[in-house]
Parts: structure tokens; sequence; C-alpha cells
């Protein structure tokens, strides 16, 4: 199909996972693009040492402290359940200017945002799953053209993946993916037992394996391939894995590209001419109010930030925008046989390996899905302030355990009710004026799927050598999926996106996030939001 | 109690060994921007706790149970946090293979547990009772 060549200036609000991907689809069709970000960025000099293990480091480095704790010890400061609280300190920047400009008040929901420079894909975990043709039909998204989306995406990233149980809810049906990395030997002793279980495990409901993640195990476009330092949680220098900072540095490049990093949009206003955008330079004391014009803007700043913004500009404060999010679980498992082992020296902080449980007869929807971490590159006091322990026997217990333990994270899918929603209203304390409030509870299909798959767990772990030894319920929002606050609606209705992006009661302004997203599977949606950004901004190219 | 010994003591209760000077200075700047200032009764607990090792375990197990988030068992994390980010202590926070009387050891801490975790207890409860409200 031919693609008319755009001439015209297209503006992108934010620079994550979303609106790097849909500014890139839109230059290759020939726009010009001005992109708008809150631009936050990390210090380069709280990074670590390039190239050094996180061995090597714990044992040589007298600085650690400053990407282990943080110059002002903000790692230890935040206590567990906090926004931000999951970030290493070389992470923190994430949360830069959220809570000046993105005020926000819930006593049941806890979400994360973020201003800065690539958005909350700084502290994405890099599972790359893909929506099943089931997820895609509940979420509004057309089949055929996110299928394409998630390969050309994949192309561009990089993602590694292999053919095992947990394909149909990873990989898919997508070419020239990477190997797989190798994997810890925690997470190797694991998988070899399921493998032994594999029919037993299956029958129940029970897959296990390998996940598919955006981290390169071969070089490509100048990034390094994974070299297992086992420092991925506090460092990007050698751009094994995918961030969105990565794309919009090649942007960059484009002399039709122009990004402007320290601008907070609030608003627009769309008149015959195109559209006029609002917001404030975001570091400044005073609020600095600045306006930008184009032909056309595509919102990219997360199911939240664009219903903030839609909110704003369609006369919404005071009414309830759905939300949907992924409730989750922390699950710790103990491998009684790796108990007392020291940690490898070789090894990778990703997730090892990936979880699926649906039960036999349930819904091709009805599933929740996780990743499996190994506790080998997170301090000892993470843990050590968790345990109801004096410190020194914290100590002296983790020391030999640290090397079997286990992290699970599961995840349980969400739909759209009355009862959990996100409402804007006024503040005049605030600089936008106003503070976004949210009601959010599970549902009593949620409460019922996360009870079955806890006990599931509890129940075949052991048998693959792994006992869940305690598990503690995420609080709602924790998980930092968010989605399904303007969804697609084939009906001209306010608050809702045609099936192209478009707002519904506007001419030129898009919505290329997770917003439109009906439905939230139990999966990471990181390359479902990249795959329809590259498609909405394939139609946008095609208007 | 001088910050330092009392750094010292908590170092030689959480790892065996002095506290390097820079975990020290690191621990002082952290008690003061972290606002983990003790109230009277507090203080004459902690200072009395410092002075005398094994009361130091006590007062730990004590406030794991009973003030988990008041500022003694704030000030005993940042301390862990600080020496667990130390290179001279490497060997004391992850696992290394060791002899009969290091697993000895660490198994008689263990026992004794029960023990501290009860003569702990009336010592956190005052904390509790008379302690700053943390925010």
């Amino acid at each position: 199909m031919s693609e008319r060549v755009l001439s015209e200036r297209i503006l992108v609000v934010g620079a994550g996972l979303s609106g790097v991907h849909a500014a890139q689809t839109l230059l290759e069709a020939g726009a010009s693009v001005v992109m708008l970000d809150g631009g936050a960025t990390g210090n380069p000099a709280n990074e670590p040492p390039a190239d050094r293990t996180f061995l090597s480091l714990r044992a040589e480095d007298r600085t650690q402290h400053r990407y282990f704790l943080g110059e002002h010890m903000e790692a230890v400061a935040t206590p567990a359940g906090r926004p931000g609280s999951q970030l290493t300190p070389t992470r923190r920047f994430v949360m830069e200017g959220v809570e000046r400009w993105l005020r926000f008040h819930s006593d049941s929901f806890t979400p994360m945002e973020s201003l800065a420079q690539g958005g909350l894909g700084n502290a994405w975990g890099v599972g790359c799953y893909h929506f099943s043709d089931p997820d895609l039909e509940s979420a509004g998204l057309p089949v055929a053209e996110i299928r394409d989306g998630y390969q050309v995406i994949a192309d561009r990233i990089g993602v590694q993946a292999c053919d095992d149980d947990t394909s149909p809810f990873c990989g898919g049906d997508v070419k020239g993916f990477q190997p797989v990395m190798e994997m810890d030997a925690a997470s190797s002793a694991l998988y070899a037992r399921y493998r032994s279980r594999r029919d037993s495990m299956l029958r129940s409901g029970m897959h296990v394996g390998r996940p598919a993640l955006a981290v390169l195990t071969r070089a490509k476009d100048g990034r390094h391939p994974i070299n297992y330092d086992n420092m991925d949680f506090y460092t990007d220098q050698r751009e094994t894995a995918y961030r969105p900072w990565i794309t919009l540095n090649e942007l960059r490049k484009n002399p039709r590209f122009e990004y402007r990093g320290d601008i907070v949009v609030t608003s627009f206003q769309e008149d015959n001419d195109g559209v006029e955008v609002q917001g404030f330079v975001m570091n400044r004391d005073e609020r600095e109010s600045v306006t930008v014009r184009a032909r056309k803007l595509v919102l990219c700043a997360g199911a939240i930030g664009s219903m903030r913004i839609v909110a704003r500009a369609m006369n919404g404060i005071g009414h309830p925008f759905p939300i949907l999010t992924n409730p989750c679980d922390y699950l710790l498992g103990l491998q009684p046989s790796r108990i007392g082992k020291p940690l490898g020296e070789k090894t990778s902080s990703f997730a090892q390996l990936a979880v699926f449980y649906r039960p036999p007869g349930e819904d091709a929807v009805a599933y929740s899905g996780g990743s499996i971490y190994s506790y080998q590159a997170l301090m000892l006091f993470r843990l050590a302030r968790e345990a109801p322990l004096a410190f020194a026997l914290s100590r002296d217990l983790l020391q030999y355990l640290q090397t079997s333990l286990l992290m699970i994270g599961m995840t349980y899918p969400d739909w759209p009710v009355p009862q959990n929603f996100l409402k804007l209203v006024r503040d005049d304390d605030s600089p936008t004026g106003d503070v976004l409030t949210a009601e959010y509870e599970l549902t009593p299909r949620q409460a019922m799927m996360r009870s079955r798959t806890l006990g599931a767990i509890k129940r075949s772990f052991p048998s693959i050598g792994c006992v869940i030894a305690s598990s503690v319920r995420g609080k709602n929002g924790f998980s930092s999926h968010y989605a399904g606050t303007i969804p697609y609606s084939s009906e001209e209705r306010d608050f809702t996106l045609a099936p192209d992006g478009r707002l519904h009661g506007t001419r030129a302004v898009y919505v290329a996030d997770g917003s439109g997203f009906r439905f939230l599977p139990a999966l990471g949606l990181s390359w479902t939001l990249m795959a329809n950004a590259h498609r909405i901004a394939r139609r946008l190219a095609r208007v | 109690m001088s910050t330092n010994r009392e750094c010292d003591a908590l170092a030689r209760y959480l790892v065996g060994r002095p506290c390097p000077a820079d975990v020290a200075d690191r621990y002082m700047r952290a008690v003061n921007e972290l606002n983990l200032a003790l109230s009277s009764v507090e203080s004459a607990i902690w200072n009395t706790a410092c002075a005398f090792g094994p009361l130091l375990a006590c007062l730990d197990a004590g406030v794991a149970l009973w003030n988990r988030n008041g500022a003694i068992r704030r000030r005993l994390l940042v301390m862990f946090a600080l020496l667990e980010a130390c290179p001279d202590n490497t060997d004391r926070f992850l696992f290394f293979p060791r002899n009969v009387v290091a697993h000895a050891g660490s198994l008689f801490r263990l026992l004794l547990a029960p023990l501290t975790m009860l003569f702990g207890t009336p010592l956190a409860v005052l904390c509790l009772a008379f302690g700053r409200k943390q925010g």
C-alpha cells in the first residue's frame, strides 16, 4: 500500500515507549515531528563504573553507596510500597518532577508516572509479551495490524526469545529473534526440574519458560550484547537492554525532528488551522507557560498522563475516566538445594523465566502471568528491612539464603468496571490547578483468579524445587501497567477514541499510547504499546 | 555518647568489625538528612545499648517486632545498608565458603534469637511509648 509523504508538522507529546516509536514511524513517512517532553535524565556522575561486574564493584569500589544506596540514601529512605520504591537510585530520575507537576491523591490506587526522557520505559523490566488474538480482540485492537507492528518493533529494538511452553504468551510468530541469554544457576535448576515434570505442570495449567526480552545477545546498531556483569538494575551504559532514549538519540539525528525536553504539556485547543498545545517549562521555580502550534497532535503521555491532558482540554474536570491496571503479587521463593551457594561471577539481573497459569477450561484471556528473577543483584538490606528479625541475625541468615531466593512477580488481567476510575478535580494549590484522584478495587473475578493462582503456585512450585516462603500483594497500580482511560469506540462518544486513535470530538488530535485499550491481559504491555503507537502513526500518515 | 562511638558499636554488633571512617561520615549525614533524632527516653536506651553490645542485640530484636518504623530501627537499617555498601564487608554480606566454626557461630546466634526478642521487648515497648513520632 502506498503512503502519502507527509510534510506537515506533527506534535508528539511524550518520549516514552509509545512516543518514540510513533515519532519514528511518522518521520519514516516524511513528516516533521516536534516532540514535547519533561525530559528529566539521570546524573551520569552517579552511574557505576562501566564494564565492571556486580561482585567486583561490591568487593572493590569505595563509592558504591552512590549507586547502590543513593547519594542521599534514597534507596533506604523510601519505604516499600511508595511509588518508585522499587527503583534503584540510578533510576530515581524517572520520578523527577512528578510530585510537583502530576499531583495525585488516592487511598486505593498508587500509580507510578514519569516526566523523564524515556518515561516509565527507563524502569521497564524489558519483558516482551505479545497479546494473543483473543487478548487483542478484547482490548479493541486490530489483530493483523498489531501483529505487523510486533515484527516492526522487534526489528527496531532487538528481542531475544525461543520456542518453549511460554511461546504462546511471549514471542509469538515474530521472525528474527536473537538467541536467548544464559540462565543463572538458580533458574537453571528450577527450569530443569520443570522440564522433568512438564506434563503434570502443563495439565494443571502451569507454563514455565524463557521470557522474550528486549535484551541483546548479539550486537545491533552500535549497541552491545549482554556481558553478564549483573549490573542491569543500575546502568544502561552498554545499551544492551532497550530503552526509549536509544531511539530518541537516533531520531535527534534527523533534521525533520525537534526535541523539546523541558515542557510539561497540560492541555490543548483545536482550531481551523490545527492544534495549539499549552504547557509549562518544567524546571522553573515560577510557573512559565509555553504554547506550541502544529497541524496535528499525537498524545503519548501514558494512559494516565494523556487522560489528564484530555480532561483539561475537553471539559472533563470531574468526569470519571475508566482505568485498567494489572493487580500484582510478589512471591518470595526459596530453593532449598541452593542454600549456602556462592553468587555466580557472570550472571544477569533480568527476568530469567516467565510463568503463566491458566486453569484447564478457563477463558482464553483469563490467565495470570509473571516473571521470575533471582535475588542476586539487589542488596540484602531490602530484605532485612522487611524481616521481623534483628538486623545482625537477618544478615547471618540472608547470607546463606541469598542465592536460593527467587522473586516471582505475578499479575492478573483487568477489565473496565464502573467502580474503578480516575477523576481530575480542581485544586488551587496545584501548579496545574488540579489534582488527579482515583478509586480502585479488585473485582470478585480478579480476587478469585488471584486466590486460585497463588494456591496453584504454592502447590506446584515445591515439586520443581521451590518453596514459596511469602507473598505480598502489590498495591493497586504498583505493576506500572496502565491503560484504558480513553477507550476505543466505534461510536462518536465523549472521552473515547476512534479505532484509528483519533480523539472523538476533535479533527487532529490522536492518542497513541495505551489509553485506548479496553482490556489488559496479565502480561507486560510494553511491546503492544510500541506496536500500537506504530499502527496509529502509520494510519495517521495515510490520512 | 559520641557519634563515632555509636558507629563503632553498631558496626561491631552488625559485622563484628570497627566502623570505617567514610561509613561513619555517611551515617552521621544520613541521621541528619533522614531526621532520625531520638526522644530523651530513646536516647537513654540507645546510648546504654550502644555501650553494651548484648543489650544492642536485644534492642534490635525488640524493635524489629514492636517498633519497626521507629527511629532506632531506622538507624540500624541505615548502618546495615552503609556497611553492606562498603567493600571492607563484602564477606559479611555475600556468601563465601566458610569453616565449621563460622557455621556454628551462625547457628548459635540463631538459637539465641528467642532470648534477645524476649529481653528486647520491654525496651522496644518503651521506645514505642516514648519515641518521637516518625513521618
